[in-house]
């Protein structure tokens, strides 16, 4: 806890987030956490093997007022007590964002209280500050989950992309290749608790990195996946059995190898001390045990904010609620819309 | 009197008004078929009342939404921006199908002699709809159906209709009250998948 920098006179934020499948709601006072709650509609998605936009937007709207009601209850105040609303804006789905930001204006104008429609990702950036104090400035963040996998730079307030995926997320890799290997959905979790009875040698699966300089820091995963199908084809044809948990082992080393050495290089040449990962792979027990691993060789500080603080949350667009009310920025036009595509150098619409 | 705030967002056009007994003291509108969560804040600060330093502000009694038929990424917006009023303002609310607010302006403006039908379009050249008595009392639906199927309804068919706020209003005590959850009439268009893609693969050395 950070009680130094926060005190009974720093405001109240309320932060909603609905861009994916987990409605949340965090209460954040300056840079303490006071609540944190969250509504998930990942069961509903199982049997369809991933997310369904309208099946999220439905278990949004069932699920927003209470679960801002259960916040309001946890931190021990009632809603008037909130100085300011965050919500997400944006990226994610445009039918799920909208639930989160209908119901953030409602509760501003109800209340006469300031909205602020930030950015997701820089929301996965700042939520560590909740954890681990105040951001070192500049920073680079790596963020990691079903629906992105990008490289941030955070320096002198302004957030800028390095790089990101081509084709599919890290989460949305781990969910396919669990498919294949007849894994259940999500895939991430799967393949870290199968992996831990697997060879991560076993197999040399590809890993894409970039020889072209202007996009070193972009990832991506569909060849991965490809050769994973490829090499369970081919073992079926030979007559072998496959062991899942080697593949799981071999796949999850290929990730995390591909994430934490392009995440460390970007911020070494960033000229960067400090990586944040965030995102729900951030979870990913391999990610974690190897960015640790290389980020110490490289005299980089790592900050891994808990599983809780790393998936979708409310209380990562409370702290970044929170930071922009810092900066004294304006709040949000009445009419600001929910964006799939807000670039992450624009953290507050 | 009973205040009311009412709120729909089932068709193209967002709609906002309150209401307290027979006088209307305020309402707006704005018709933008993809554009509902951006004005519904807007519309809000249309109604001075609404705004709590207006010496004229007091916190309504009940707020009721229009929980469609409609399209379901704006009809969502009303909903949730009611449900959360309500819930910042410790007022109940409380859903009202908004063919039903439909048919009361029907009733309200045009001469019927017997029974018809409302309708709103879906998308897909369907049409959401209900039929009711002249009087504006539902005797059947809400359904969707393609335009032939609505077509082939023998009562006259009233299209072009909106839900205002005012009619939904005074739907209230009047129309069936319904949970403020959307009138969806159809499940997620989504098909389950095969839990993996036919690739047969054993558990290695720890088959059982
Ligand atoms: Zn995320």
């Amino acid at each position: 806890m950070n009680l130094a920098s926060s005190t009974s006179h720093d405001p109240i934020i309320l932060g909603i987030e609905t861009s994916c499948d987990e409605t949340g709601v965090g209460i954040v006072q300056g840079r303490t956490l006071l609540a944190n709650h969250l509504a998930s509609s990942v069961d509903e998605h199982a049997r369809f093997g991933g997310v369904v936009p309208e099946v999220a937007s439905r278990a949004h709207l069932e699920a927003m007022v209470p679960t801002i009601q259960q916040a309001c209850h946890s931190a021990g105040i009632s809603v008037t007590d909130i100085d300011a609303v965050a919500v997400t804006a944006g990226p994610g789905l445009v039918g799920a964002l909208i639930v989160g930001v209908a119901s953030a204006k409602a509760l501003g104008l109800a209340l006469a209280k300031p909205v602020y429609g930030v950015n997701h990702l820089a929301a996965h950036v700042l939520v560590d500050e909740l954890e681990h104090g105040p951001l070192p400035e500049p920073v680079v963040g790596l963020l990691v989950s079903g629906g992105h996998s990008s490289l941030i730079r955070v320096s002198d307030g302004s957030f800028e992309s390095l790089g990101s995926t081509l084709d599919d997320a890290a989460g949305e890799a781990f969910d396919k290749i669990a498919r294949l290997l007849g894994l259940p959905f999500p895939g991430g979790p799967e393949i870290d608790r199968v992996a831990v009875e697997g060879d991560p040698q076993a197999i040399d699966f590809p890993r894409a990195l970039s020889v072209d300089p202007a996009h070193a820091f972009n990832f991506s995963f569909s060849g991965l996946k490809t050769a994973v199908a490829r090499w369970i084809k081919e073992q079926q044809m030979l007559g072998n059995n496959i062991s899942v948990p080697d593949v799981a082992a071999s796949v999850q080393e290929a990730i995390a190898d591909i994430l934490t050495r392009k995440a460390v290089a970007a911020t070494m040449e960033f000229g960067a001390a400090h990586l944040v990962i965030g995102g729900g792979v951030a979870a990913n027990s391999r990610l974690r045990a190897l960015a640790e691993e290389r980020c110490a060789a490289a005299g980089i500080s790592v900050r891994i904010p808990r599983p809780g603080l790393c998936t979708d949350n409310g209380a990562m667009v409370a702290a970044l609620g929170s930071h922009v009310v810092r900066l004294g920025a304006p709040a949000s036009p009445l009419d600001f819309p929910a964006s799939s595509t807000m670039p992450i150098a624009q953290i507050l619409r | 009197m009973k205040r009311i705030l009412a709120i729909d967002t089932s068709t193209d056009m967002s709609t906002l008004a309150l209401v307290d007994g027979d006088q209307v003291i305020g309402s707006a509108e704005h018709t933008d078929a993809r554009g509902h969560v951006e004005a519904i804040g807007t519309l809000f600060t249309q109604i001075p009342e609404l705004d709590r330093s207006n010496s004229e502000f007091r916190i309504p009694d009940l707020i009721v939404c229009g929980v469609g038929p409609g399209p379901f990424t704006g009809l969502r917006v009303g909903i949730a921006f009611g449900e959360t009023l309500a819930f910042a303002w410790g007022i109940p609310v409380e859903g009202i199908c908004s063919l039903d607010a439909v048919a009361h302006g029907i009733v309200r403006t045009e001469k019927l002699s017997g029974d018809f039908v409302a309708a709103i379009p879906a998308r897909r050249g369907e049409y959401y709809w209900a039929s009711y008595t002249q009087f504006g009392q539902r005797i059947s639906g809400p359904h969707v159906n393609s335009t032939e199927q609505v077509e082939s309804n023998p009562l006259p068919i009233k299209t072009g209709f909106f839900p205002w706020g005012v009619d939904l209003a005074h739907c209230v005590g009047v129309a069936q009250e319904l949970a403020v959850t959307p009138l969806y009439l159809r499940p997620p268009d989504a098909q389950p998948q095969a839990p993996n893609l036919g690739v047969n693969v054993g558990m290695g050395p720890h088959e059982q």
